[in-house]
């Protein structure tokens, strides 16, 4: 497999009122052809950031201040505003979590699909884009396409709005798709439907995913590989089954601990105390200390490096580290 | 914990809308259920099948089109003295969802705690007041310096807090949380449940829990029911209509929630429901389920099924599910 995408050491800054917030502290990760990503964490804790990073989509109060973005080869964090407008819905499209205000209520269906599709395909006529459009209508799944093209977001559920993004993000095949929470609106059984959605068309068009989402479930049936992210930081990476059953990082274990399992009974449910740190003023050491059941001296004072634990899988905290380790031995003889 | 004493019953329960003409929107229809002293009763079901609405009318925000809620024997909604009145609203507190938009920003946390406490005498001098919000706030695990601040100081698991404090300012013995938990993180989330149960059990408190999360639902519930476009689909205790799923929209709904286990999650095979959820303006006489119902039958598109108890505690309205002895 070929590297698509690959973030290395991406810093984004966003300049507020009382000063600096460090939104995205440092992310490296990669994107294979044909895999999904699935970025994991709270509110706050940088993964919308890093996509719109990504994208270029960043707020007018928001820079890139370090690292870089490249798309086979390209980097996109270099390229001027019009050349990332040719990339952006043709190459990198992206899918929002809410799809009643990412489409235009004044604009029926039909049309903002050929907008994208006028954008990059000139070479088509207008009876062509029409055509492909109802085609893009038809692919996700909408009934009756022809009346679908000339109706009007507001007459459309919830569901079928987020089909019709769907649609407008897929229409001129993109190589990345990047989908920001595209479930957390719907309901379940309609948030069944759209993943299900998103993984028949993944196979169809051959593109590759990176979905940013808080909902652990939702990464267990669609992901790959997983990135949790936490205080601006990505404290593990792994495959999606090295991340739930060979957990790592006191983080990711407690967010596990923490969901209630529909099928065994506990009487309580894990907490993790406290609450996210600040990044306006970002902790020294790792960003977890805080509120980790482990937190050892160093952890305040120094931020983990990345401990490699196989091919696919590494994770930022001291536990891991092979000093700590042995630290851990010892402390076990002396108790034996 | 639970005797089975009554303390909420709700007959018939109707709760109807006028949206312009001749078109009804019917949020409540014909709901009943009792919920006992100490448990708590989960109530879920997807957007717009009414459950907020059921909330919002037992605690009389709402009044009643038809049908009636008593609690511990008295008709909320009939016409009530004023220290009647004002029992009940003392007995009877709320939860809600958005803790941004529940809380009053130009006020601070102790009035807005301590707005019940006003409402109802409950504290003879000033130092009294204060002194039961502080103790209220560290029920909650806030401090008594949180006490001076406004809301916008607070995160959303916090703010939470808040209004739970202002819900037990009172001393309720009945508390309607209406997903309390939605807006808040998943770490946070464990939080506010863990309170909500340690608070039940020091306080014999009786929740009604509304939330459209099945895993929290299941997690803190002693029984379960749920809704589908106004009406009660099944009803059962919490382990029982988890593990024994009898009305298919149920089965849907159980089946769509994704699992935190991969191996599970990729391997088991899910009904999936075609099509969303129908308008609930002016529905048909019928099942209203059958639309998407996989099983649905032609009487299903003819007649409501009524609520029939299926197995002991286990209450199912669905044609394809007859009563035993039938």
């Amino acid at each position: 497999m070929s590297k698509l995408l690959e973030v290395e050491n991406l810093n984004v800054h966003i300049h507020t009122q009382h000063g600096i917030v460090q939104a995205v502290r440092g992310v490296s990760f990669s994107l294979e052809k044909g895999e999904t990503l699935a970025i994991v964490g709270e509110s706050g804790s940088g993964k919308s950031i890093t996509v719109k990073g990504v994208m270029g989509l960043l707020p007018t109060n928001g820079k890139i201040a370090e690292g870089s973005v490249h798309l086979e080869g390209r980097d996109l964090a270099a390229l001027s505003e019009h050349e990332m407008q040719k990339i952006r819905g043709c190459d990198i499209s992206m899918i929002f979590q809410d799809p009643m205000t990412s489409l235009n209520p004044t604009m029926t269906v039909g049309k903002q699909i050929m907008e994208v599709l006028h954008e990059h395909r000139s070479d088509l006529t207008k009876e062509q884009l029409k055509e492909k459009a109802i085609e893009q209508i038809r692919l996700v799944g909408l009934s009756n396409p022809e009346t679908r093209f000339s109706q009007y977001p507001h007459q459309l559920s919830g569901g079928m709005r987020q089909r019709v993004v769907i649609a407008i993000a897929l229409a001129c095949s993109p190589k990345v798709l990047i989908a920001d929470e595209p479930t957390t609106a719907l309901d379940v059984t309609i948030q069944a439907q759209i993943l299900d959605l998103m993984k028949d068309l993944q196979g169809k068009i051959d593109t590759s995913i990176i979905i940013i989402t808080h909902n652990l479930g939702v990464v267990a049936n669609i992901a790959n590989r997983v990135a949790v992210m936490y205080g601006g930081k990505l404290v593990e990476t792994g495959s999606v089954r090295d991340l739930f059953y060979r957990t790592a990082h006191p983080y990711t274990k407690g967010l596990l601990a923490s969901i209630p399992k529909l099928h065994e009974d506990d009487q309580q449910l894990f907490s993790i105390p406290g609450t996210p740190p600040d990044l306006m003023d970002p902790p020294k050491g790792c960003p977890f200390a805080a509120r980790c059941p482990h937190t050892m001296k160093v952890c305040q004072e120094f931020m983990p490096e990345y401990t490699q634990l196989s091919d696919t899988h590494r994770a930022a905290c001291w536990l891991l580290d092979s000093r700590a380790q042995q630290d851990d031995a010892k402390d076990g003889e002396d108790h034996d | 914990m639970t005797d089975n004493k009554v303390i909420l019953q709700v007959k018939n329960l109707k709760r109807y809308f006028n949206v312009g003409k001749n078109q009804t929107l019917k949020a409540v229809d014909n709901v009943s259920f009792e919920v006992y002293k100490g448990e708590t009763f989960g109530l879920v079901g997807e957007s717009g099948c009414g459950k907020s609405t059921l909330g919002r009318t037992i605690i009389r925000l709402y009044g009643a089109t038809g049908g009636e809620v008593r609690f511990d024997g008295v008709n909320v909604h009939k016409k009530l003295s004023g220290a009647q009145s004002h029992e009940l609203s003392r007995r009877m507190q709320m939860i809600f969802q958005d803790p941004y938009a529940s809380l009053n920003p130009r006020m601070k946390v102790m009035d807005i705690v301590a707005e019940g406490i006003d409402a109802h005498g409950l504290a003879k001098s000033a130092q009294e007041r204060a002194q039961m919000v502080v103790d209220l706030l560290e029920v909650v695990g806030l401090q008594e310096e949180h006490a001076n601040r406004f809301p916008h100081e607070f995160s959303g698991g916090q703010r939470q807090r808040i209004g739970i404090a202002r819900a037990l300012s009172v001393n309720p013995d009945f508390i309607i949380a209406d997903e309390p938990i939605s807006a808040l993180d998943v770490s946070i989330q464990a939080q506010v449940i863990n309170l909500l149960k340690k608070l039940q059990e020091q306080r014999q408190l009786t929740y009604l829990f509304i939330a459209h999360d099945l895993s929290m639902v299941k997690h803190i519930s002693d029984r379960v029911g749920v809704m589908y476009l106004g009406s009660m689909a099944e009803l059962a205790s919490s382990r029982e209509l988890f593990e024994n799923p009898l009305h298919p929209y149920t089965q849907a709904l159980l089946s769509a929630i994704p699992l935190p286990d991969p191996d599970l999650e990729q391997s088991r095979s899910r009904v999936v429901l075609e099509g969303s959820i129908p308008s609930p303006i002016n529905l048909p006489e019928c099942c209203h389920f059958c639309s998407r119902c996989p099983k649905a039958t032609e009487l299903c598109k003819k007649q409501a099924p009524e609520m029939v108890e299926a197995e002991p505690g286990h209450w199912v309205a669905c044609h394809l599910i007859q009563a035993p002895g039938k």
